[in-house]
């Protein structure tokens, strides 16, 4: 025999059941999203891993040079000695380089300096050369078309992206060569991808042999991978290998690889927590308000069980198994919508997902999130039955509602968005940031949820008269019809904020950061970059034959060693590594803009150029307590210290998305976005760096930019312009807004089924002041009207409080520097945009209406009689 | 004879807005067991609050009650809950059953809050139902009875747990006279066949002429009281009330 509890709870589904499914629906919609993100995310990283996998391959251990580029290669003759150890099942070398391959341009046009119009353009791309035989079993590939290579001269593997790039076909043959001297060779296999651009390059795969005649080096490799006999420990053998080879050559295990991915795919599980937590919280508001309305409306029904016997435990068990049966329909209905929608998506992006991919934890958080989320929604109901008498069976009068505590949220409101501004003054850097995005955030969103009960009864009373004109309503109808319910209609107004919230964070986010007025004056014409280096007189030569280039400065950009690593700083700076930046500082001055926040500039440029001298980024200041006339202490090539003093504290946004957008970290395996700037001559001295891989130029008035690109592009660099930059960027960011916005609008979906609860409860409880206001003489029409008219008031209120909301984060996101982005956005222009307010308003007011629309209209449309039986019962 | 409620110096007082409300001004009264007691008087007398304290669904400001052998003032809530679930029946003027519950699920609900429903709560049911005539309701909802067949099934559920007292709030209030004299047929038998003792709230003369005793209040104190056996018809008990009440 089933509980009495559950036995009433299911009784009351199958007697009332259009609130409990639209609840059930609200749950479902809200742990289908948190399935559909995890899959996403999950499949992303499936994605992700078998990408790097692809690239990185099965092999057990990698040998590289510790030397840094270009002295680091290993020879060829340590493969074969690798080759020959007993614990060695099997060893593949991999020389990396660029190629070029010729291609005849689309569009003929060509700049003065180029060559004649028929003649093809050289493009570079990054090229591996492998021997086909062992490098196939340690890296599996996939081809979309053709083969591997197989060993002979003269065959080429292209992937899908290089081949669409030199429109290249399976059995084509091809020019390519080291730009001084091209041959043919023959397309015999078109791999698949890159799937994931940002984490693997376009890639071309040539024979060991081959690349390296074309490099006229001798065969050397950039990478051993070695396959190690079953057995084998690995982490002992790669210390005992480490130990024989020397410090010149580092033997890394796979393992690291592995550990790496999953230190850099950590924050989708922060991004899917938060994501859960923002449609948890949308549920559980829900849940309590359908929950809380039920109780309200049967209180006097659990006044008559309480006056034959029911303990006050029973019928808070009466009320969560209530909410056992909504967590359980809508948990095992969001759980298998989710997987059909992710399903779904997946299979229709092809070219972001290679595969699909749902893992436990997502599945446990999203059943976590109907869980958590049902808990929370039951606290304030279970409470509110807790406190029923017996007396409530007989009582006459409902309580009226305090308004002094409608105030009083209103004042707690407005004393939490004090505090989440005092918090953004605490002076340490990095304990305001964690402090703000751990308690601040949060204070925000509950500052303006708590001030909206208030300013509906504040809007009620200033505009009840302008919505009643605006309806075709008398005014006195409107009178206190939202206020008899203020805290009903708070959580509806809090559920709607949260959907609302997001989608004009994320927007107005999205349009700072791709309308950004300073973007294109921190940038020079053009950002030049090369995977390895080349000599900087070069770079100077190249500019000399293009007459169009007004001003050229080369820069190193390779990664250096603190001699002394005293400050632990945490995940966001790397603790003993960084990037120098090496320019000429006169040329760089003419380029590029630097802000700067300690120093005088004229005296930094001299110091500069003086020697011993760096600019550091405001990021050393704050984290690393760093300020001018300090001395900072790096290890130079030799392994020995030398002392730089800083002689600018300096921010360049410009600088920071220009290796973002090269991708200059990652060519060197490390993530050091936060650079010392020197001059070349101390890279020179110091560190060796005799070579340059990146440049910025600018161009004389008047010039055809893409036939100067052209033009450099033949000289093996990859370029791109301001306007190239700002409009990746652009993409990147609006692709991600998209898909926030997504999010946003099904999270606004959810809590419009929470308005539909709300009006379906408040349409029954003022049954019978509907069936009054029918038999005197109030027409369908008018009901209807003032229905929808409660619905407006909660929309009204909502889509403002939520577009100001958001407005709010936005700002505040702009001022949490570095966070996501990895680049200072500071310089972006901050305004109070009435758009995002007005698409706020604009957005929830019809979706309230819908969700108002039926219930509104079932009330208007019963009959008198019904109206009034059902009121007086 | 031994009593089945016994009041002694109740009062009642509760605030309305700024107001202090004195709803009962120490009270005195017996009931003996199995006797039918009407209290009646006129609205705000106080006669619903009295009632209401007996029932253990609200706590006296000053006085001791004691009800089916139980002295409730120094009761916990738990122990009024099961008070009320095992030792008092109640019936109440809108019948107050549960409305997504069948008769049957009504009438057996007691037994199921107090974890004992069982065979002998089945057969007792079904005895209830035919003796009530309402067993071709059994499986009826009450939106689809009538006024007097739902307040049938409020008497049975009131009896189901077999309490030695049966408290009434103004039973037939809500009847028509056929419905109601049919109520009182019934509940006599009920009540003679389980020698329950019933205290019962009314205005109705023609309700309290079948009680065995009236108990007038006026003001929230007793005013008087008077048997019912000598009085003939309803006009006469309605004087007799009036003369007290005044």
């Amino acid at each position: 025999m089933i509980p009495v509890s559950l036995h009433l709870a299911i009784r009351q589904w199958r007697a009332r059941a259009l609130r409990p499914i639209l609840c059930t629906l609200a749950i479902a919609a809200a742990v289908a999203m948190v399935v559909c993100v995890g899959a996403g995310f999950d499949s992303a990283r499936a994605t992700i891993t078998q990408t790097v996998n692809n690239m990185l391959g099965t092999a057990d251990i990698h040998v590289r040079s510790a030397a840094r580029p270009p002295a680091n290669q290993v020879p060829a003759r340590l493969l074969e000695s690798l080759r020959r150890r007993p614990e060695v099942a099997r060893a593949a070398g991999r020389l990396q380089a660029q190629l070029a391959i010729a291609v005849v341009p689309a569009d003929s046009s060509t700049a003065p300096a180029a060559p004649a119009a028929a003649e093809p353009v050289l493009k570079w791309f990054y090229t591996i050369g492998i021997d086909p035989h062992n490098d196939d079993h340690l890296r599996p590939k996939h081809y979309v078309a053709g083969h591997g290579l197989d060993g002979t001269a003269g065959q080429i593997v292209l992937d899908q992206s290089v081949a669409r790039e030199v429109r290249a076909h399976l059995g084509d043959t091809i020019r390519v060569g080291n730009g001084q001297a091209l041959h043919p060779a023959t397309v015999v296999g078109i791999l698949e991808g890159p799937a994931i651009e940002l984490v693997q390059k376009a890639t071309v795969l040539v024979r060991d042999q081959d690349l390296a005649q074309d490099l006229g080096t001798p065969l050397e490799y950039s990478v051993i991978d070695l396959e190690l006999q079953h057995g084998v420990d690995l982490q002992a053998y790669a210390k005992t290998l480490q130990e024989q080879l020397g410090k010149t050559l580092s033997v890394v295990p796979a393992t690291e690889g592995a550990a790496k991915m999953e230190r850099e795919t950590r924050p989708l599980d922060f991004a899917l927590l938060i994501l859960s937590v923002v449609s948890g919280i949308c549920a559980a508001l829900i849940i309590g308000t359908t929950l809380s309305v039920g109780v309200q409306e049967r209180i006097r029904q659990f006044g008559q069980l309480r006056c034959l016997g029911a303990a006050r435990g029973q019928l808070v068990q009466m009320l969560l198994a209530d909410a056992l049966l909504l967590m359980l329909s809508g948990t095992a209905l969001g759980m298998v919508a989710g997987w059909g929608i992710s399903h779904l998506l997946v299979w229709r992006l092809p070219n972001v997902f290679l595969a699909y991919h749902l893992s436990a934890w997502s599945l446990l958080t999203a059943a976590g999130n109907g869980l958590i989320a049902t808990v929370l929604g039951s606290l304030i109901p279970a409470w509110q039955v807790w406190r029923i008498s017996p007396m409530q069976a007989v009582a006459t009068m409902g309580h009226a509602v305090r308004v002094r505590q409608v105030w009083v949220a209103g004042a707690v409101g407005a004393m939490a968005l004090l505090v989440q501004v005092a918090l953004w003054q605490i002076p340490q850097r990095d304990v305001r940031l964690w402090t703000y995005l751990i308690v601040g955030i949060p204070l925000v969103f509950t500052g303006y949820a708590l001030l909206g009960p208030a300013i509906l009864v504040v809007l009620e009373r200033v505009a009840y008269r302008v919505l009643a004109a605006a309806l075709g309503l008398r005014a006195p109808l409107l009178r206190q019809a939202w206020s008899r319910t203020p805290w009903r209609a708070g959580a509806m107004i809090a559920a709607l904020m949260i959907g609302i919230t997001l989608f004009t964070t994320v927007r107005e986010r999205g349009r700072q950061l791709i309308t950004a007025g300073s973007f294109q004056q921190e940038f020079p014409d053009l950002m030049l970059y090369r995977i390895f280096g080349t000599p900087p007189d070069a770079v100077r030569i190249m500019g000399g034959k293009i007459p169009e280039i007004a001003a050229l400065s080369p820069v190193a950009a390779f990664p250096v060693r603190f001699r002394k690593a005293p400050f632990r700083l945490g995940p966001l700076l790397p603790e003993d590594s960084t990037l120098f930046v090496a320019s000429d500082p006169a040329n760089f001055r003419q380029l590029i803009k630097l802000e700067f926040l300690q120093g005088d500039p004229d005296r930094a440029y001299a110091q500069l150029e003086a020697g011993n001298a760096v600019f550091v980024s405001r990021e050393y200041q704050a984290a690393r307590g760093i300020g001018v006339g300090d001395t900072i202490t790096l290890e130079t090539a030799a392994g020995q210290a030398v002392d730089f003093t800083v002689a600018g504290v300096v921010r360049s946004p410009g600088m920071d998305i220009a290796k973002h957008y090269f991708d200059v970290g990652a060519a060197f395996r490390d993530k050091a976005v936060n650079s010392v700037m020197g001059s070349t001559a101390d890279a020179r001295k110091y560190f060796g760096q005799d070579r340059v891989n990146l440049a910025m130029a600018n161009v004389r008035p008047g010039a055809n930019v893409p036939a100067v690109r052209n033009a450099i592009e033949r000289f093996g660099w990859q370029t791109a312009s301001a306007v190239e930059m700002k409009e990746r960027i652009a993409l990147v960011v609006q692709r991600f807004v998209d898909a926030l916005s997504v999010l946003a609008l099904a999270a606004m979906g959810i809590a419009s089924l929470g308005v539909a609860n709300m009006v379906i409860a408040s349409v029954y409880a003022r049954r019978y002041e509907f069936g009054i206001l029918r038999a005197i003489g109030a027409g369908r029409g008018q009901l209807l009207r003032l229905v929808l008219a409660e619905a407006s008031l909660i929309a009204l209120t909502a889509g403002a409080l939520g577009a100001i909301t958001g407005l709010h984060y936005a700002f505040m996101a702009a001022r949490v520097d570095r966070l996501f982005l990895g680049f200072n956005t500071d310089f972006l222009a901050w305004y109070m945009a009435w758009r995002p307010l007005l698409c706020g308003v604009a957005i929830t007011l019809p979706l309230a209406w819908l969700a108002a629309l039926v219930p509104a209209w079932r009330g208007a449309s019963t009959a008198q009689q019904v109206l009034l039986a059902g009121g007086r019962a | 004879m031994a009593y089945a409620v016994k009041v002694s110096g109740l009062s009642k007082s509760y605030r309305q807005g700024s107001r202090e409300v004195h709803a009962l001004r120490d009270i005195d009264l017996t009931v003996q067991d199995g006797e039918f007691v009407a209290i009646m008087g006129a609205s705000g007398s106080g006669k619903s609050t009295l009632l209401h304290l007996c029932a253990a669904l609200d706590r006296p400001t000053a006085g001791t009650i004691e009800a089916a052998g139980v002295s409730l003032q120094a009761l916990s809530e738990k122990d009024l809950t099961l008070f009320r679930r095992r030792r008092i029946g109640i019936i109440f003027q809108s019948f107050n059953l549960i409305p997504t519950l069948t008769a049957r699920e009504n009438i057996a609900l007691p037994a199921l809050l107090d974890g004992t429903f069982g065979p002998r709560h089945e057969a007792h049911i079904e005895h209830l139902l035919a003796m009530l005539k309402i067993d071709h309701r059994a499986e009826h909802r009450p939106d689809a009875m009538s006024g007097g067949e739902q307040q049938r099934v409020a008497i049975a559920r009131a009896l189901v747990m077999e309490p030695p007292v049966l408290f009434a709030d103004e039973p037939t209030g809500n009847l028509d006279s056929n419905s109601a004299r049919q109520f009182w047929d019934l509940l006599d038998q009920a009540a003679g066949q389980f020698k329950t003792t019933i205290v019962m709230v009314t205005h109705e003369p023609g309700a309290a002429l079948h009680a065995d005793r009236v108990v007038v209040l006026r003001d929230g104190k007793v005013s008087g009281e008077f048997p019912v056996e000598n009085v003939d018809d309803s006009g006469e008990l309605a004087s007799r009330y009036q003369a007290m009440a005044r």
